[in-house]
Formats: C-alpha cells, sequence, structure tokens
C-alpha cells in the first residue's frame, strides 16, 4: 500500500489546512523569536504520557502541554480519528516521538522549537530493508546547495517554512529571519515550499544557487486573514469584531449572474431583498437590518480598495471575477471608511493571480443553465369570465358559469368559439437561460502577480425579448521592482446591456394580465391586435394592457459602459514604517432608450389609439475616490506589538443626468424623440465630496489580547456651512481565552471573546445649502403655449443639521471544538442610529412637504450564529456544514415631536409601510377587521355577512421575519463534490397585490369554494353612528364571490400572509477529472458540474415571498420597502451544468 | 527638502480640497434657480387650483352629493371618502395641494408687493380666497394664518366661522387691488392662464365669490346673508362670463382635470341623485330622457339611463359603460371647466331674493338661471348643444315654470344641482349639506364633510384627531353653515 503521494496533492492540502495548525504555526512563529532553545535540547526534554486508544492530535497536544515543543502538520497526515495506545514514562522526546510517528509512516524535522511532521517517504525508509542498507539516498547524491530567504507578502522573513525536495526527504526549514539553506541533488532538483495557511510553491533550480520565495496566503485555509478597512488584512482572531468571508466560488458556482443574489444566504446577519425576476433587477441588500428611516440602508461595496457606486449597479460586477467577499457588518468593522460605511462594508477581492504559480495559469469555465419561472401562483381554470354566474366577455371577473357548461358561443371578434380552459400564465412565460464564459489568466512570481480576465454572461429571460448581455474585463496585478516598492493596478471594464420593461402599478401595469385574464380567454391564440390597425390592442377588457401586445410593441434597453480601476503605491519607508497610497474612478454612463407603442394602454387605448411615449435618458456618474495611509508596526516588547495606521480619504462623487420624454406619438413603430407631440426634457447635476482624516492603532499583546481603537473626522460638502465636521470613534478588544488559559485547550481547539464599540454616522441628502425655484408638477405641462411654471421647493432644510449617528456595542466568541471540526461564532450587537437625517413629512398644512432635519431614533439589535461543522472526515469522504443563523429586531424608539409615523412606502393606498414609534421598522399599516372587544372574535358585517372593515388604520405587523437559517453543505467523495443551501426563513408578513386582485376576480383557486354557501366564523355586528354595535354569532350564510372577495380586499389585514418559506436556494455536483487523464490532454485541473437554482420553494403565500416591490412604484427611499408584490415578475428556476478547465 | 516641499504641497492640496468654500462651491444646487420671476410663479400657482385642489374636491363631493359614484373596485362613497385626502387628481391630492396653493400665492403676493405689481396682488388674494372656500366647506376649520411659514411645522386650526369673514376681506382686497392695476406693468399677461391678465374680470370673480360666500351664510343669518349676496351680484359677471378655465389641449398633460381622470379609469357612472332631481321636473313616470340634458350628458345602456345602486355598483370600467351610464361631459379632455358662473349667480339671486320674500324677482332670476343653465349645459362640447326649442321646450313644462307664486326653495335648489352637475358638484354637495332639499338615497346618508386626511392628524398634534369615515356622519360633524 506505498502510494506516492503527488506534490501536487499536497500543494491542495495546505490549502485545506485547518485553523488550529495556522494558529499554532503563528504561535511558533512568535516564540520562535522569542526563544532559543536548539533541537538538540527539545529533543532532550522528558516526556510522561499513559493513553489507551487516544487521539493521536490529542496525544500530541499532550506532548506540546509537557515540553516547548511544538508540533506543525499538515490536518490530512494525521487524519482525525486516528488512535494509538502508548505509555512512556520520563522517556525523552526523541523516543516518544519515534513510538508515535514511526507506525505512522511520519517523519520528523526540528526547527528551533518547532517539529515539523511529513510523510516518511518510502525512498528513505524503505519498509522492509535490512540493516545492511544503512546509507541513505539522500547523503549520495547531495552535490549542490542553495540558499535564500523566504519572504511573507509583506516581504518580512518567514520562519518554520518547510522546504522539501521534490521525490526526496530531503529538506529543511526555514530560520527566525525567513533564511534557509539546503543541499540539492542537481539542476534539475525541483524544492517545495510550504508553510501552513500560504500557498505552497515548487521551484525548479536550475543554475541557481540562490533561490527567494514570496509565499502568499491561503485565502481557503480555515483560521482566516481577514481583509478589513482599506484593504489591510489582519488574522480573524485578532478582530474585536464579528466578519464573514464568502468565497468567489461560492458566489459563482450556481451561475448567478447577479452578485447580490448569489449573496443570498452565505453569511449571517445579510439580508438580501429580491426584487423581481426581470434580468439585471437588482436586489436589497441589508446588514444587520436598518439604521436610517428613510435614508440608505445598503452597504458600501470596496472591490481591491476602491469604494464603488453599487445600489442598482451591482448587476455590473462579474461574481466569477471575485476571489473573495469580506463582509464587515458592523460599524467596528467599518468605522475607518466613514461616513459611507454606517450599512457595514462589503469588501471584495478580486481574483490577482496572488496564488499562481511561476507559469502562467488559464482557467477557462462555462456554465449554462435553463431558466423557467420558478413559482407560480394557483389560479383556477373551471369557471369563465363574468360575475352571477352569467358569461359577460366584457366582466374583468371569472365568477361566471363553469367553462365546460359554456359550449359555444360568439366572441368579441364575432367568430363562434367553443368555450375552453386555458392556461394563460403557463403558456406566456417560456423558458430562458444564462450562459456563462469566464477565462482568467495568472501568473505570479518574483516580479509579482497578475490576473486577466475575460468573462461573459448572456441572459434571455422567461419574459420574451427580455434579457441581459454582459461583458467584463479586468486585470489585477502588482509589480514589486524594488524590494520596498509595490505598484498594483486594478482595472475594470464593463459593458452591461439590458432588456427588460419597467414595473408600473395599476392598469398601466405591462404584465398584469398575464395573471388576471379569465381562464376562459384564449390570451395565447387570440389576436392582440385589430386586423386593420396593429396598434389597436385586443383584450378581455380595455382597460388593460394584452401582454403579448407589449412584447411585440413596447421595450426598454439600458446599456451601461463602466470602468473603474485604481493604482496603489506602497511604499516601504523603514523598517515597520509603510506608506500606501490608492487612487481609484468608477466611472460609468448609462443610456435608456423606453419605447411605449402608440396604444399602449390604459390611456392609449382609444380608438384611433392614442398615447405612447419615447423616453431617451442618460445618466453619468464619475466618482473619484483617493486614499492614502502610513503604517506603522513595531513591536515594543516581545509581547507587545503595536500597529498603527494615520490617513487621509478623499471622494468625489458627480452624477449627472438627462432625459427626453416624448408622448403622445404621432405615428406607430418610430422609437424617435421626433414622434411625439408632447416632449419634455430635463437634466440634473450632483455632486459631493467627501474629505476624511483617520487614525488607528492596534496592540496586540502575546497574541491572547488584542486593543484595537480607531477614529475618523469626516467634512462632508453637504452639510451646512459651519457645521460640517464631525469625529467617529471606535473601540474593539479580542482576547483569545484559550491563550490566557491554556487549560482550557482540553476543552475548545480556540476560544476567543470579542467586544467593540463603535459610532459611525451617515450624511442626508445633497445640495443641503439652499433651495429655490423649479419645475414642479402642478397636474398641468409647463412650459405651456410659450408660458413656463416654476414653483418654490416643498423641503425646508434646517441650518443645523449634523450627521446621523449610530453608536453601536457588539458582542461575540469565537469556539472551536474538536480540533475544529466544530466551531461556533456567536454575536450580539445593539446599534442606536440618533439624530436620523430625514425629510421629516410635514403636515401637508403648512404648505411644505417636508423638513430635512435630524430627528427620530432607530435601535437595532440582533444575534448571529455561525455554525460550522465537520460531521465526516476520511480519506476519501468530508461533509461540510454550515448553518447561518441570524434574527435581529428594528425599533423605532423615537420620532420627531408631533409625528406619530412616516409612511415609507404606499402601495396604491393598498397598504402602506411606516415608520412609528414604539413598532419595528418597518411595519405594515392599514386597515383591519373589526373585533369584538368582548369575545376578541372578528366580527362580521350583520346585514352583508362580509367581514367588517375597521375604519381605524393600525399597525399589522411588520415583513422582518423572525429569524433566517441558511443550511450550506458540502459533500466530497473522492473527486466528486456535491454542495446545496437551503433558506428557511421564518415569520414575518407578506402582502401580495396580485392575491388581494386574483380573489376580486374569482381568478384564485382559493376562489374554487364559490359556490357552497358559508358562515365565517365570529360575530356579526355593524357600526351605527360610528359605534360598533355587536349582534351575537354570526348566523349570516354568505357565498365567497366578488362581493365577498371585495370586501375583503379592502381590508389589508385580511391580505396579509405569513412570509415564512423553505428554499433550495442552489445545488451543484462537481466532478474533478483525474490527474490520469487530466496529464495525457496536459490540463492541470479539469472539472464538470451540474448546477440548480431555486429548485422548490415550500411557503403558504400566493406568490414567491421573495418578489419585493421596487422603489419607483412605492415612492420609498433607498431600497427600504419590502415585504410587498405588486406583479413583480417571478424569479426563475435553473438548471444547467458548465465545465471548468485549468490549463 | 524635496520630501517637504512634497509633504506642504500635498498638505496644501489636501486643505484646498475641504475647505468650507470649496465644499459650499460643490454643494450648491445647480438644479434649481434661487429665486424665480413672478410670471412664472403665478401660472403655475393658479394651475395647482385649477388641477389638483378642484379636481378630486369636485368628484369626491360629486359622490357625496349623488351626482355620480365610482364603480370601481372599493367601491362604495363611503370608502372613498375614508380615503379622500389620498385620492389623486392631476398627481394631487386637495388638501395638500390646497395648502401648497396658499403658500404658493403668499409668495407672489410678496414678491408682487416689492415689485409694485399689483395686479398679482388682486390675483393672489382672489385665487388664495377661492382655494380656502373650496377646503374649508368640505373640511370646516383647517388651518389658514399658520399656513406657509417655515418656522411652523404645526399650524392652528381656525374655525371655519373666521375663515368665512377672512376670505371675505382678502376678496375685498382683491377688489381693491385689481382696481389700482392700472398699468400693463402692474399686472400679469399671458402668464394668467385664467384671465390673460383681465383685471375687470378677476374683479367680477371675486365679486362673484363674494356672493356665494355670502349666501352660503343662509342659515346663519337669512336676511343678511341674502341682501349681501343680492349686492355683490351686481357688480359680477354679465351672460356669457364666468369664472371658467379654458385653453384646454388634448393632450392629457394638458386636459381638463376631471374629464382626464375619468379617462384614465373610467369608473364613474350616473347615480340616482342627479336622476330623481331631473325627473321631480318631469311629469310622474316619465322617463328622464325627457329632460334634454339627459341625452347630452349620460351614455345609454340599451336606451336607457341605467344607474347603480348607491354605494353597492359592481365594477364597470368601460368609458361609455356596459352596466350602468356615464358622465358623457367627463369625455373631452379640452372641455372648459367653470368654477363659478353667471347661470349660479342667477340661481343665487333666486335663492336670496327668495329669502327676502320678493317672488317677483325670484321668479324672475329663477327663469333666467334655468334658461342660462340650459344654455350652458353642453359647455364641454359645444357640438350637443340644445337648440333654443329644447330650451323652450323644457321650460315650458309646468313643473319647471311654475309661476312666481308656486316657486318653491326646492325648486332653485333643485335645478341649480342639475345645472352643477356638469364640472360643479363641489358646490352642489354644499348645497345638498346647506339647503337639506336634495333627495338622496345613500343608506349610509350623507356625510356631513370630509375626514381629515390622516397625513395631517398623524403629523399636526393641532389636527382634531378622531376623524374618520364613520365619524364624518355624525351630527357633531356637521358644519356651521350646513343644516345637514
Amino acid at each position: 500500500m506505498r502510494k506516492l503521494v503527488p506534490l501536487k496533492n499536497i500543494a491542495i492540502r495546505a490549502m485545506q489546512l485547518s485553523g488550529i495548525q495556522l494558529f499554532l504555526a503563528l504561535v511558533c512563529a512568535v516564540t520562535a523569536f522569542a526563544t532559543d532553545s536548539n533541537a538538540q535540547t527539545l529533543l532532550e526534554q522528558k516526556v510522561t504520557i499513559q493513553v489507551q486508544d487516544a487521539d493521536v492530535r490529542s496525544v500530541l497536544r499532550q506532548v506540546e502541554q509537557q515540553t516547548e515543543a511544538r508540533f506543525v502538520y499538515n490536518s490530512r497526515l494525521i487524519r482525525s480519528g486516528r488512535k494509538l495506545t502508548l505509555s512512556a514514562r520520563q522517556e525523552t522526546l526523541a523516543s516518544v516521538l519515534n513510538r508515535i510517528l514511526k507506525p505512522l509512516q511520519i517523519d520528523y524535522e526540528v526547527s528551533s522549537n518547532m517539529i515539523l511532521l511529513r510523510p516518511a517517504h518510502q525512498s528513505e525508509v524503505p519498509e522492509k530493508v535490512g540493516l545492511m542498507s544503512q546509507p541513505t539516498v539522500t547523503s549520495e547524491i547531495a552535490d549542490q546547495t542553495i540558499t535564500g530567504t523566504v519572504t511573507d507578502e509583506k516581504g518580512d522573513g518567514l520562519p518554520g517554512v518547510s522546504i522539501v525536495v521534490k521525490g526526496t526527504s530531503k529538506g529543511t526549514t526555514t530560520d527566525p529571519a525567513g533564511k534557509y539553506r539546503l543541499e540539492v541533488p542537481n539542476d534539475n532538483s525541483t524544492v517545495v515550499f510550504s508553510f501552513l495557511g500560504y500557498v505552497s510553491q515548487e521551484i525548479t533550480v536550475g543554475n541557481r544557487s540562490v533561490l527567494n520565495v514570496s509565499m502568499s496566503t491561503d485565502s481557503k485555509s480555515l483560521d482566516e486573514v481577514v481583509v478589513t478597512a482599506f484593504g489591510i488584512k489582519r488574522e480573524q482572531k485578532a478582530l474585536g469584531y464579528a466578519s464573514q468571508k464568502v468565497e468567489g466560488e461560492q458566489l459563482s458556482a450556481v451561475g448567478n449572474t447577479n452578485l447580490q443574489n448569489a449573496l443570498q444566504g452565505k453569511a449571517a446577519g445579510v439580508q438580501v431583498r429580491l426584487s423581481s425576476g426581470m434580468p439585471g433587477r437588482p436586489a436589497q441588500v441589508n446588514i444587520r437590518g436598518s439604521r436610517s428611516i428613510t435614508g440608505n440602508n445598503q452597504p458600501l461595496y470596496v472591490i481591491d480598495g476602491l469604494p464603488v457606486a453599487s445600489g442598482d449597479r451591482t448587476i455590473d460586477f462579474n461574481p466569477a471575477d471575485i476571489e473573495s467577499m469580506d463582509i464587515l457588518k458592523g460599524a467596528a468593522a467599518s468605522a475607518l471608511y466613514g461616513v459611507r460605511a454606517s450599512n457595514g462594508v462589503i469588501v471584495i477581492t478580486t481574483k490577482s493571480g496572488k496564488n499562481a504559480s511561476r507559469k502562467p495559469t488559464i482557467t477557462f469555465d462555462s456554465q449554462y443553465a435553463q431558466d423557467r419561472v420558478s413559482f407560480l401562483p394557483k389560479l383556477q381554470y373551471d369557471y369563465a369570465q363574468g360575475n352571477n354566474e352569467v358569461f359577460d366577455q366584457n366582466n374583468l371577473f371569472s365568477y361566471g358559469p363553469k367553462i365546460s357548461s359554456l359550449g359555444s358561443y360568439t366572441n368579441l371578434l364575432g367568430q363562434t368559439e367553443q368555450a375552453a380552459s386555458y392556461r394563460n400564465m403557463d403558456e406566456f412565460y417560456g423558458t430562458g437561460f444564462t450562459l456563462n464564459n469566464n477565462l482568467e489568466v495568472a501568473q505570479g512570481g518574483s516580479f509579482g502577480n497578475y490576473a486577466i480576465g475575460i468573462g461573459r454572461t448572456d441572459q434571455k429571460g422567461v419574459i420574451a425579448t427580455t434579457g441581459l448581455q454582459r461583458t467584463n474585463l479586468k486585470f489585477n496585478g502588482l509589480m514589486t521592482p524594488y524590494a520596498k516598492f509595490k505598484i498594483g493596478l486594478s482595472l475594470n471594464y464593463t459593458d452591461t446591456n439590458v432588456d427588460d420593461f419597467p414595473d408600473e402599478a395599476g392598469n398601466t401595469a405591462f404584465f398584469r394580465t398575464v395573471y388576471e385574464t379569465p381562464p376562459s380567454y384564449n390570451l395565447k391564440g387570440k389576436p392582440y391586435t385589430t386586423e386593420t390597425n396593429p396598434y389597436q390592442q385586443i383584450l378581455f377588457r380595455a382597460a388593460q394592457n394584452n401582454p403579448y401586445w407589449i412584447i411585440n410593441n413596447n421595450f426598454r434597453n439600458s446599456r451601461t459602459n463602466r470602468t473603474y480601476g485604481s493604482l496603489l503605491f506602497d511604499y516601504q519607508i523603514a523598517n515597520g514604517l509603510k506608506a500606501t497610497y490608492r487612487v481609484g474612478l468608477d466611472n460609468f454612463n448609462t443610456k435608456v432608450e423606453r419605447y411605449d407603442e402608440l396604444g399602449t394602454g390604459p390611456i392609449g387605448r382609444t380608438n384611433p389609439p392614442s398615447g405612447g411615449q419615447f423616453v431617451l435618458q442618460n445618466q453619468r456618474e464619475t466618482q473619484i475616490n483617493s486614499n492614502f495611509f502610513l503604517s506603522y508596526t513595531k513591536t515594543i516588547t516581545p509581547a507587545l506589538v503595536l500597529d498603527a495606521i494615520v490617513g487621509n480619504e478623499f471622494f468625489d462623487i458627480r452624477r449627472s443626468f438627462s432625459g427626453t420624454n416624448s408622448s403622445n406619438l404621432v405615428t406607430g413603430n418610430w422609437p424617435n424623440i421626433a414622434n411625439g407631440t408632447t416632449i419634455t426634457a430635463s437634466n440634473t447635476n450632483n455632486a459631493q465630496r467627501v474629505v476624511g482624516f483617520y487614525g488607528n492603532a492596534n496592540l496586540a499583546f502575546k497574541e491572547m489580547v488584542y486593543l484595537n481603537l480607531s477614529a475618523r473626522q469626516d467634512y462632508a460638502s453637504n452639510l451646512p456651512s459651519g457645521n460640517r465636521s464631525f469625529l467617529y470613534p471606535s473601540v474593539g478588544l479580542s482576547f483569545v481565552l484559550t491563550e490566557a488559559v491554556p487549560s482550557l485547550k482540553d476543552v475548545f481547539t480556540f476560544a476567543k471573546l470579542r467586544a467593540n464599540y463603535a459610532e459611525v454616522g451617515q450624511l442626508g441628502p445633497l445640495f443641503v445649502n439652499g433651495v429655490g425655484y423649479s419645475v414642479l408638477s402642478t397636474g398641468f405641462l409647463f412650459p405651456f403655449n410659450g408660458v413656463a411654471g416654476f414653483l418654490p421647493s416643498g423641503t425646508s432644510i434646517s441650518p443645523t443639521l449634523r450627521p446621523e449617528n449610530t453608536r453601536s456595542v457588539e458582542l461575540g466568541t469565537e469556539l472551536r471544538f474538536l480540533k475544529n471540526r466544530i466551531s461556533v461564532d456567536y454575536t450580539y450587537y445593539r446599534s442606536l442610529s440618533d439624530g436620523q437625517i430625514f425629510g421629516i413629512p410635514l403636515p401637508p398644512s403648512t404648505g411644505f412637504g417636508t423638513q430635512v432635519n435630524n430627528a427620530g431614533k432607530l435601535l437595532s439589535r440582533g444575534h448571529e450564529v455561525v455554525l460550522r461543522l465537520t460531521p465526516l472526515k476520511s480519506a476519501a469522504f468530508t461533509w461540510d456544514f454550515t448553518a447561518n443563523f441570524s434574527t435581529y429586531r428594528t425599533t423605532v424608539e423615537a420620532l420627531p415631536a408631533g409625528l406619530s409615523r412616516i409612511v415609507l412606502a404606499d402601495a396604491s393606498g393598498a397598504i402602506q409601510l411606516v415608520a412609528e414609534t414604539g413598532q419595528n421598522y418597518p411595519s405594515f399599516y392599514g386597515r383591519p377587521v373589526v373585533r369584538d372587544p368582548a369575545t376578541g372574535q372578528t366580527v362580521v358585517n350583520s346585514t352583508t355577512g362580509f367581514p367588517l372593515q375597521n375604519p381605524v388604520q393600525q399597525i399589522l405587523g411588520t415583513p422582518n421575519p423572525d429569524f433566517e437559517i441558511n443550511f450550506i453543505n458540502s459533500f466530497r467523495y473522492k473527486s466528486l463534490s456535491l454542495g446545496f443551501q437551503i433558506d428557511w426563513r421564518q415569520g414575518g408578513l407578506f402582502f401580495s397585490q396580485l392575491q388581494a386582485e386574483s380573489r376580486t376576480r374569482g381568478l384564485s383557486a382559493e376562489t374554487l369554494d364559490r359556490d357552497i354557501q358559508q358562515i365565517l366564523p365570529g360575530q356579526k355586528g355593524r357600526f351605527v353612528n360610528g359605534r360598533l354595535v355587536v349582534e351575537g354569532n354570526n348566523d349570516v350564510s354568505i357565498l365567497k364571490r366578488n362581493p365577498y372577495w371585495g370586501t375583503v380586499n379592502a381590508i389589508p389585514e385580511l391580505n396579509l400572509d405569513p412570509a415564512s418559506f423553505v428554499r433550495l436556494r442552489e445545488i451543484n455536483l462537481n466532478f474533478d477529472l483525474p490527474a490520469s487523464v487530466l496529464g495525457k490532454v496536459r490540463l492541470s485541473g479539469a472539472s464538470v458540474f451540474l448546477t440548480g437554482r431555486n429548485l422548490f420553494l415550500i411557503t403558504s403565500t400566493f406568490v414567491d415571498p421573495e418578489l419585493n416591490m421596487t422603489n419607483t412604484l412605492s415612492g420609498a427611499g433607498t431600497g427600504n420597502s419590502v415585504g410587498i408584490e405588486w406583479y413583480q415578475q417571478p424569479q426563475t428556476r435553473s438548471i444547467g451544468g458548465g465545465i471548468r478547465l485549468k490549463l | 527638502m524635496k520630501k517637504i516641499i512634497c509633504i506642504s504641497f500635498a498638505l496644501a492640496l489636501l486643505s484646498t480640497a475641504c475647505s468650507d468654500k470649496t465644499l459650499n462651491d460643490i454643494d450648491t444646487n445647480p438644479n434649481v434657480i434661487s429665486d424665480a420671476p413672478l410670471n412664472t410663479i403665478l401660472p403655475a400657482a393658479e394651475m395647482v387650483v385649477v388641477q389638483r385642489v378642484v379636481g378630486s374636491i369636485s368628484i369626491l363631493s360629486g359622490y357625496a352629493a349623488e351626482h355620480t359614484n365610482s364603480t370601481g373596485l372599493n367601491t362604495a362613497t363611503k370608502l372613498l371618502l375614508g380615503g379622500a385626502a389620498t385620492f389623486n387628481v392631476s398627481g394631487g391630492n386637495h388638501w395638500t395641494s390646497g395648502f401648497q396653493a396658499i403658500r404658493y400665492f403668499n409668495d407672489v403676493r410678496a414678491k408682487a408687493e416689492t415689485q409694485q405689481r399689483v395686479g398679482y396682488i388682486a390675483i393672489a388674494d382672489i385665487m388664495t380666497a377661492y382655494t380656502l372656500s373650496l377646503l374649508v366647506d368640505v373640511y370646516g376649520d383647517i388651518p389658514y394664518r399658520e399656513v406657509g411659514q417655515e418656522t411652523i411645522n404645526q399650524p392652528a386650526f381656525n374655525t371655519a366661522q373666521e375663515l368665512y369673514i377672512e376670505m371675505q376681506k382678502l376678496l375685498d382686497s382683491g377688489i381693491q387691488k385689481a382696481d389700482q392695476a392700472t398699468t400693463t406693468a402692474s399686472r400679469p399677461g399671458n402668464d394668467d392662464l385664467i384671465f390673460r391678465g383681465n383685471m375687470t374680470l378677476w374683479k367680477k370673480t371675486a365679486w362673484g365669490m363674494k356672493a356665494r360666500l355670502a349666501n352660503r351664510l343662509s342659515n346663519v343669518n337669512p336676511q343678511e346673508s341674502a341682501q349681501q349676496a343680492i349686492a355683490a351680484i351686481g357688480n359680477s359677471f354679465a351672460p356669457a362670463e364666468g369664472f371658467i378655465v379654458t385653453g384646454y389641449q388634448s393632450n392629457p398633460e394638458n386636459a381638463n382635470p376631471i374629464a382626464n381622470n375619468f379617462l384614465n379609469a373610467a369608473t364613474i357612472a350616473v347615480v340616482d341623485g342627479i336622476v330623481t332631481a331631473m325627473r321631480s321636473f318631469l311629469d310622474t313616470g316619465e322617463d328622464v330622457l325627457a329632460d334634454p340634458r339627459a341625452n347630452i350628458w349620460f351614455t345609454k345602456i340599451g336606451g336607457k339611463v341605467v344607474t347603480p345602486p348607491t354605494s353597492k355598483a359592481n365594477t364597470d370600467v368601460t368609458v361609455n359603460g356596459t352596466l350602468y351610464s356615464k358622465p358623457l361631459y367627463f369625455q373631452n379632455r379640452t372641455s372648459p371647466l367653470p368654477l363659478l358662473t353667471y347661470t349660479e349667480l342667477k340661481f343665487i339671486e333666486a335663492e336670496a331674493q327668495f329669502r327676502l320674500n320678493d317672488k317677483a324677482k325670484a321668479y324672475a332670476a329663477y327663469e333666467a338661471a334655468v334658461r342660462s343653465a340650459l344654455a350652458q349645459s353642453a359647455l364641454f362640447n359645444p357640438a350637443v348643444a340644445l337648440t333654443a326649442a329644447q330650451i323652450n321646450a323644457y321650460v315650458a313644462r309646468p313643473k319647471v315654470l311654475m309661476g312666481a307664486d308656486k316657486l318653491t326653495l326646492r325648486d332653485i335648489v333643485a335645478q341649480k344641482y342639475i345645472f352643477l352637475f356638469v364640472f360643479q358638484s363641489q358646490e352642489a354637495y354644499n348645497d345638498v349639506r346647506r339647503t337639506g332639499l336634495i333627495t338622496l338615497n345613500d343608506p349610509d346618508g350623507t356625510a356631513k364633510r370630509f375626514p381629515y386626511p390622516v397625513d395631517e392628524i398623524s403629523r399636526n398634534a393641532n389636527a382634531p384627531q378622531v376623524s374618520d369615515q364613520n365619524t364624518v356622519y355624525e351630527p357633531a360633524a356637521r358644519l356651521f353653515w350646513a343644516k345637514l
């Protein structure tokens, strides 16, 4: 059973190292500086051990406790669960090690007080060799010596790096300064450098005698290196706050075109609210609830150190470019970013080739998935158009007779038609697809490293003519022309082209009739225009649009060209002192062309057709970002290390918009401004600048206690003159329990407590220094016959405006057990946002709309748990399991005096989302059903037998879930791996307009009981002169038809459903081609995979509870509208697969 | 040295990057003008009132006065009254837009005073009084004196009584200022979208308003209100004149707000209130179509005028109606919008004389009013104007022109109620409540007023805190001038 372990596999293994090893390695690295014990004395230390069937790793740990030795090994070398029995009393370490390791075929080497374990090589110790074959192969062939220094990414010497001549057991480790000396057999020898937490490197010696190597960290190791503010990497254990890393592979695994959608469920405390399944629709991401009542609640996105425009434009980012994503959740984590980061920061590191080998690696992957609508409402297909059981082809209801009883009739086109039932909704949605192709070239070496990526995404929507095409080009690299100087460049170009349809409300909505067409009407089969006029729509009713007419006549196209990137200069001024400067630019142009054909309903559905519009918009945004800082590291005493930075950040954002709207078209099929008889145009320009100065100090005591202090002072243009600077401090503490109390290691592999306090803020709207007159809507279009109309702004701005302030406290712990087989990360946070800036809605009687001022408090608190388990782990089979649990509650603690609630979003009067003092943020608000105060039962109208509406609007609940938990499973069997993610969101309410309408119209399957006489449970009663009179138990028998559902429709409470759901979000099956095959085709890696998204959804809601009304519809500010569906298009269910090749 | 230069240069650059002046420049809003000329504010302010305040008050008053009703989903009159404040016409609701308009006219007045353009002041005064009257009559007590002041976030409410005095004062002031606007420079031209700067017509409008408001107090002070009304009418419109908005275009953006609202979602149907009133002047059992106006006002379902049961209509959203008759005048986006006309003043005169017991004068005014009403009945579409013969035939009916002795107050009020059907339901709703003489059949009764908007109640501690769709039917909600 002697198997040759290919070195490549060692490299792979190195990537799979567990946290404790890195932890140990780091401990060793530190102690290596401090002590000076030599190998011999170490091996002579005495050990006493009595164990039976004990875990090998735990035995080694016992040895560590009794000696100064520290073991360093690959977790695969000693599999957990490997048992041994040993009895040793005051034996030397050397002897004990032999007894432990020999049977395991493990060899060791001593460096300082570190004992590096590695597989004993067959060639060195042939198993069945007699005593005579003593001389080792190594000594025979050693004929050349190489020396060199191994450094880390910062250029500092890396001690304890294992260096092995490939194919032999000959090896050594680096000294505390990272220097080494090694004898190699010949020029052709390949040397393997490996160190825990770093990517292994193989280098052929050639004729060199000096071989310097720079090791880069392996982001895949368990004890994460976190990319914190400004790209500063820190070990997770040193952080006083929670952060969570999401690997790029996780984001791109199932081919999500949209980064935000891909992020769904990947991290605790990150809430992703999808909007619509229409291509290119952004989702809304909130981290840890909300901080701002009407302002922005979405995080800042930072790509390769450069803050970029996000929000709607996150669709420009290619998930496949992402190496990893660090989510800085709390204020303490993001404090250094200042005002932009009050909602957390998503720090994205794109692939840069830093782990690449000297030879260029080419990676190509291609994914294809077929998309179908994922979750459609349940409709009825039995009853025909009409009301009161009478067939009526002009009626908008489906309370007619049974279709089966209808026979043939003359339809509105004058034809004789045989009555039949049509599945109009199912027929409308087609099959879309998503095709992602990504090519990456990466190379690393002494010159630096780089990656060039080309990505192309083609998406065809499930609605004909919709789609998305995106091309991403990127370069990310780092050059090291001099030892002390680095130049980095990250450059991205994106071309995003989206064809979609706008979300409209009411009868203007383009696709309402997909669901609302009576089943007796053959929507697909009937013509959608008259024979004589292609702009004259035909539909079962006059007011709305025929969806087939829409897709054949209307369009909207948005094209965005975006360039963003940054230049990095990094200069090591002196030992421990470094200057870093990064300057970046994000620039994009979006051109939108929208054409609503002549005859678009409802306004244009006249005879002859009228209306229609052509809209042309151009939007441009430029963000300049400059960030300079000095960082200083000083070992004050061996136990106390200081890291400090001071710096300056500057950002300037300019936006311009111009739009022309040409409406009431002259003729059809001519998308041109000249086609309109009413032409309006407008343009706006926006500007903002913030300059910030910051400092951060981090004190580490013995790898045990970490204290972090930071402060940032910002100067913002959009604050009143003289009042525009403000300071945000933060303090964080991390305490590694297992370091402080070593005996705890019996229980915990690692235990840490963390706590922090931080303040961050958020700015209000632009242009607070003065208001003026503009063209306001008066219900009459100006200029009119040469007369212009200007009105003063309805907003007044307080001269004492200051930024919103969020003070947050976060407590957490990180515990690992059983050699990392179990790890738990728990966080509690509480953030109080005070002095909310918002346009305080004034009573309309003031004549003003809003006053921008500081007022109100919002309190968010919550718990997050990240549980990672490895329930099974053997050579062939591994099962990793991650559960992200989060629960939070945001409440409105105070509103400005006199204000009892603020409307955040108004769904066309049907239901509102509000912020009300003492209530959840946000809460549903509307009219409930009347309840009998005596019995608590609902009251029905004693005349009609229908539910009685309470005229007084009330808080009806919140869309926020009680908790959300995401289960991420990953199984690996040999080269086959299976991963899937199940999301479970529990609690919260959901309002579906489609449900309310489908009931009223008799379309919902729920209305199938329309012919059954029933008595609603509860009391009956009525209002007499405005007072409720309850008249006893309800005995009024009713039929649940249009009048009943019409009444229900008018009572928002009865249209709220529990929003809980369980969804199979993602599944993927991956097969890595074996090395034997790869060798033949000269590939270094290849895999094929199958993917699935949204394969099932369990919910009690009428439509997908993850559909959310978009802001333009609700009037809500920056994405604060959730829990309301308003004819949003369904999400898609995708099944597909692909290949990934590595050259 | 080089380093020091570099560093100081960088620092200097940085400090200018965040100097107060630089940041102020960046924060100067390029999208607005700090001050706008009068001739741009006046037309915009006028249209806010006409399009957004008149529009939704008129439609909702139509429901309350039982001229019309909505047959959309959520149909009941009662419910629409509950949502009255958010009922949007031309993209605005009357409560919000009304107070904005008052603020805008304050601005016009202030600017005009500095620029000594007295004609603008006159219009600001008259339009303010008109806007106030629209709001006061459907809500009762409303804020006024503290409206439009940036420092007051929760304006106090003024009583309807004091506002009636205030409106008369504003109108008096408007008349006085209109007289002073003798030079062209002192008054607007085409920027006055209602009268193109014709100050005489503004003055006549003010007098007409004075008459209307005086007559509104018929229950409060019968004699004095009648005398004041008659006196004012003498200074107001001649037969062809009126406070009428003209110049609407066929595009939805510049259309008659009420017609445009209907054409966007044709939910409004004709109801029994108007049909009953019209039939009350016909022979018993005679079809409403015998009134020549019925033919040009209502669409017919199978040749008949069909009305929905009040408050319980099925949904019928077709322009011409498939279930119920629809008002035809709603179908013309270009239709002029009457706000106060000679005809109405004649009805007021008739009523005032009747109150003063001068039957002869009352009857003469009544006859003139009815004839004028029929002549004006096709205002929305001259093509369907009634012929002189049709008018003569109608007035010849004994129930229409019954002789001075038989004339009753109900006749005057009912004919006026019929006349007001075309775009002027707001005034019909006032008469319904003031006189109690119109036969209505809504089982919920007649709302005494509109409920205050939720937005006002929740943001203004000075607002009456209980005001919803139920309480407005309670007797306590009655306005000071009303019987109902």
